[in-house]
């Protein structure tokens, strides 16, 4: 881990939300995801597992997607996920919670142009 | 026969374009996949954009009380390395990494390596910042650090044509001779430095351009030089005054 905070998260939505048409919402998690197969210090030791392992990413509090994340995904993983606007709009929100117990939430306001 | 020759012209006519388009001097970005670079432009794909968020904080919390604007401190960055004098007949190149450790340790009073991750995110930062000016290393006007200056000058002339390592290859010969040829699975770029730091994806996260010559040097099996050396501050020097008058891309991404 390089960054100087320890997780900063970056949650935008991509695109015109128009009612019954997609927008994307992406999300830029800042995470070591260290496999647990690497050898830290003086080659003897194993570097911990520390995978981000649940993210749920919310819709007015209503689950849109929840994913199990494993030790083929890089560091500072992107996710991406398309949704329709609901005839009103809400808050999407995101939290993660990782092997070693951190967690991370973002949210922010979609609202219906 | 006459047609012959007509085609023999021609050929030379694009021998010689061909080398004259060599000599236009490109950024690295070029060679990037049109996928990286798609993700390079949208802040919303680029890892890098979770260290300029942190810069920012990190600006307001420490630097602003000295350093009043973003954009005029942003200018040292296509501005450094520069000759630091120590006394009159020493001292050493400093780049901006380096001024930015000097600052925090006067902030702080706490020295922390070059590559600490809170002087990474501020370079990241101020390279962003940087992004559109034009690099501009100037020769010291002082005769006495001119000649330093241009003591290092040369001394990086030197390492960049000198057969080194196992592979015993020069810098030269990749990053003039072979531009756009394939490295493995990688395209070689020429040697110009308008984009750093980097997130290398290979690193999985940010490096500065002392982590990107390392790699180098051990690329061909050469003895690494320790972080910092004044071998690759002198070669940053060079690559930068190679680099003069060229755009600053900022903060980039690679493979």
């Amino acid at each position: 881990m390089a960054t100087l905070n320890q997780h900063p998260i970056r949650l935008s939505i991509i695109g015109t939300p128009t009612v019954g048409k997609e927008v994307e919402i992406r999300v830029l998690i800042a995470h070591p995801m260290e496999t647990g197969y690497r050898l830290g210090g003086d080659g003897n030791e194993r570097i911990p597992k520390n995978i981000i392992d649940n993210i749920v990413i919310k819709f007015n509090q209503e689950p849109i997607m929840i994913a199990k994340l494993g030790t083929g995904i890089a560091a500072n993983p992107l996710i991406s996920v398309f949704m329709e606007v609901p005839v009103k709009g809400g808050m999407v929100s995101i939290e993660w919670k990782d092997d070693q117990g951190a967690q991370g939430r973002a949210e922010k306001m979609l609202v219906v142009a | 026969m006459k047609l012959f020759a007509f085609k023999v012209t021609i050929f030379f006519f694009c021998v010689a374009n061909l080398s004259l388009a060599q000599v236009v001097r490109q950024s690295g970005n070029t060679f990037l996949s049109p996928d990286m670079l798609r993700q390079q432009q949208d802040p919303t794909l680029n890892p890098l954009s979770l260290w300029i968020d942190q810069g920012q904080d990190l600006w307001k919390s420490q630097c602003q009380e000295c350093h009043s604007s973003v954009s005029e401190t942003a200018k040292a960055i296509v501005q450094f390395p520069v000759w630091k004098s120590i006394s009159a007949s020493s001292g050493k190149l400093i780049n901006i990494e380096d001024q930015i450790v000097d600052c925090w340790s006067k902030k702080t009073g706490k020295i922390i390596a070059n590559d600490a991750p809170e002087i990474l995110t501020m370079s990241v930062f101020l390279s962003d910042a940087a992004k559109g000016l034009l690099v501009q290393v100037r020769e010291p006007q002082d005769p006495m650090i001119k000649k330093h200056w241009q003591e290092q000058m040369s001394l990086a002339a030197q390492i960049y044509v000198r057969r080194q390592g196992r592979l015993n290859l020069s810098c030269t010969q990749c990053h003039d001779q072979q531009i756009g040829k394939n490295l493995r699975s990688d395209v070689v770029s020429p040697a110009f430095l308008t984009g750093f730091p980097i997130y290398r994806f290979s690193w999985q996260t940010v490096g500065n351009l002392d982590r990107r010559l390392r790699a180098c040097y051990s690329g061909v099996q050469a003895t690494v030089p320790a972080s910092g050396s004044p071998e690759l501050r002198a070669l940053e020097l060079f690559l930068k005054k190679r680099s003069e008058g060229m755009l600053w891309d900022g903060p980039s991404l690679r493979r």
